[in-house]
């Protein structure tokens, strides 16, 4: 029945079935493999789906679409420029610092890079960038979207893993964000000396600064509302994810006055279908999900591998090498829904904190979508700049390397993704 | 005539699930003001977004399909794109017994079902359930309308700014 299960999945992935209907036909044929009721198969789907907390869903898909469509992304560049602009590099700074904020509003890395992203590439070859190196660090930095709260990735990994708390994992991604946001400061850096790619010139007064940062206040505001309202207690993810997209619409309609009532049916029919895409593997990996619990399949897979008596650290290299490897051919949902249930209860039999855990797999599948050939994030930056994307990638190794080495952290250092949280009450 | 029905089915589609979406949101936000400003929350809301997502996943799943949405992994294809019909045909092959398959299922669990009834609202919990049936049923249809273009050259539908891509998150 197993066998089944895998090999089913393995060969309607790699035909091009899609993944919601690979992950549901591997299932259906194990179940008839394995003499299990097939009703069973409608029942889980409901029961996949059928959770409140999975309209935060496509509640935060909604608010980054009316984000976008208002002009916000502009308002937060100008702000982001004010404080970066005019260092060596500066408007690849302020594109780092853009996306880090909109990174607080977005749950999504395409949101990110399609959203503000592509506005920053724009700017950045008209200023005399190269065109790769601007694909190229938009979509490193775009990795953000998923682990900068609010994240619908995180929202799908506790799903599939109840045992976490969302909250905390949720306030578990900030410092990890922040510290690859600095490593991608570092990178363009050093990249701007070596090309001599100057900041921007442009004086400032005081009355400048309180401008900018009065016109950006309304946007600013969002991740705080969200973040802090989550994390404080006063919402749950689902209430603040509709707040947010009524604060998004309301900053959108009435404070900058870009979004039109026009926009509204097509920016909710874009959402809706989005979440629709999301919505309906997870549907399909619940019952993916159930029939790998039937043949015990998590259970076995973690007496055996504590059996070996792994050190936390050896299972967690392992465990970055292997989701490495995965990400580059799979997406982050499927990849979330897929591989959690299997991994998440070996690393807490392992004694390694579930929040750490939790942000480890999620930057090393978010990272799939930046290593080619199906990396979806380098796909629309490639678009935007107008380069191939072959010629990206040599300008992508730096960053590359500078988030599988903030991953490394992440790995040996525990207290990155716990501290924070655990000063909030979870652990 | 094929082509205006079709033309015609997307566009309800379409507005069912703007509608449903807008639904959610209203709701669930009436209810965080409520509680906020009353301390009372409208009893129904949970339950009827929650099962307005159900059917949005459903009924969303179809165009989505149409619009080349639905993520997959396309290495193969590419790698060898001149067996690219070959492998859109097996595709096809593949998912319109699946599809059909949960049609059928689909309607003898919300058979199944049809005498619970749901806890607030006390509809037939099977009503619900019909989103399965009713959207695959979508799913094939529209499947069978893509077909011939999909398989011989992988080409969707296009909708104003829904980018395909934006699905991978």
């Amino acid at each position: 029945m197993i066998a089944v299960l895998f090999i089913g999945c393995v060969v309607l992935l790699a035909l091009g079935v899609p993944v919601a209907f690979s992950l549901g036909g591997a299932a259906l044929a194990a179940m008839v493999a394995g003499h299990l009721p097939v009703i069973a198969l409608p029942k889980y789907m409901f029961s996949g789906i059928d959770v409140f907390a999975l309209m935060a869903v496509p509640f935060f898909i909604l608010t980054a679409e009316l984000m976008t469509g208002g002009s916000l992304s502009e308002v937060l560049l100008r702000f982001a420029s004010q404080f970066v602009g005019r260092f060596r590099g500066g408007l690849g700074h302020t594109n780092i610092l853009t996306l880090t904020f909109f990174s607080g509003i977005s749950g999504s890395a395409l949101a990110d890079a399609a959203g503000p992203g592509a506005i920053m590439i724009r700017m950045m070859k008209k200023d005399g960038y190269h065109a790769e190196y601007a694909a190229a660090l938009t979509a490193a930095v775009s990795i953000l979207g998923p682990i900068i709260p609010p994240s619908i990735s995180m929202i799908i990994y506790a799903l599939a893993y109840p045992d976490i708390n969302l909250v905390g994992l949720m306030i578990a991604g900030v410092v990890p964000g922040i510290v690859i946001a600095i490593a991608m400061a570092i990178i363009n850096h050093y990249v701007s000396m070596r090309r001599n790619y100057r900041g921007v010139e442009e004086t400032l007064t005081l009355r400048d600064y309180l401008r900018n940062t009065w016109r950006a206040l309304p946007a600013l505001v969002l991740p705080v509302l969200i973040l802090g309202g989550i994390a404080s207690g006063a919402f749950t993810p689902t209430e603040a994810s509709v707040v947010a997209v009524f604060y998004a619409l309301f900053a959108g309609r009435v404070v900058y006055r870009t979004l039109t009532w026009s926009m509204l049916p097509s920016i909710l029919a874009r959402s809706a279908f989005m979440s629709a895409a999301v919505l309906i593997i997870v549907a399909m990996s619940a019952v993916f999900a159930w029939v790998l619990t039937v043949s015990r399949v998590p259970q076995d897979l973690t007496a055996l591998i504590v059996g070996w008596q792994l050190s936390p650290l050896a299972f967690l290299l392992a465990v970055n090498v292997l989701l490495l490897a995965f990400g580059i051919f799979i997406e982050p949902l499927p990849g979330i829904v897929v591989l959690v249930p299997i991994l998440a209860p070996i690393a807490h039999a392992l004694g390694i904190n579930d929040l750490q855990f939790g942000i480890i797999v999620i930057v090393n599948l978010t990272m799939g979508m930046i290593t080619p050939p199906v990396g979806g994030l380098l796909f629309v930056t490639s678009v935007v700049a107008k380069v191939p994307l072959t010629r990206m990638v040599k300008d992508l190794w730096p960053f590359m390397w500078a988030q599988i080495g903030v991953l490394a952290l992440l790995s040996l250092v525990p207290g990155l993704c716990t501290w924070l949280p655990a000063s909030f009450g979870f652990r | 005539m094929i082509q205006r029905l079709d033309a015609w089915l997307l566009r309800c589609n379409r507005a069912a699930v703007v509608a449903m979406l807008a639904a959610m949101a209203l709701m669930v936000f009436a209810n965080v003001v409520l509680r906020f400003t009353t301390d009372h929350s409208i009893f129904w809301v949970e339950e009827v977004s929650r099962y307005l997502m159900i059917w949005l996943t459903f009924i969303g799943a179809g165009p989505v399909l149409r619009y080349g949405g639905h993520i997959g992994i396309d290495t193969l294809q590419e790698r060898y794109p001149r067996h690219g019909p070959w492998f859109r045909g097996l595709i096809l092959a593949l998912l319109v017994p699946f599809f059909a398959f949960m049609v059928w299922i689909g309607v003898r669990y919300a058979m199944l079902t049809w005498g619970q009834t749901t806890p607030v609202m006390e509809i037939p919990v099977g009503a619900v359930y019909l989103a399965m049936p009713i959207g695959f049923a979508l799913l094939l249809a529209h499947l069978l309308l893509m077909a011939a273009p999909y398989v011989r050259t992988k080409t969707f539908v296009q909708d104003d700014g829904f980018d395909p891509e934006a699905v991978k998150l």
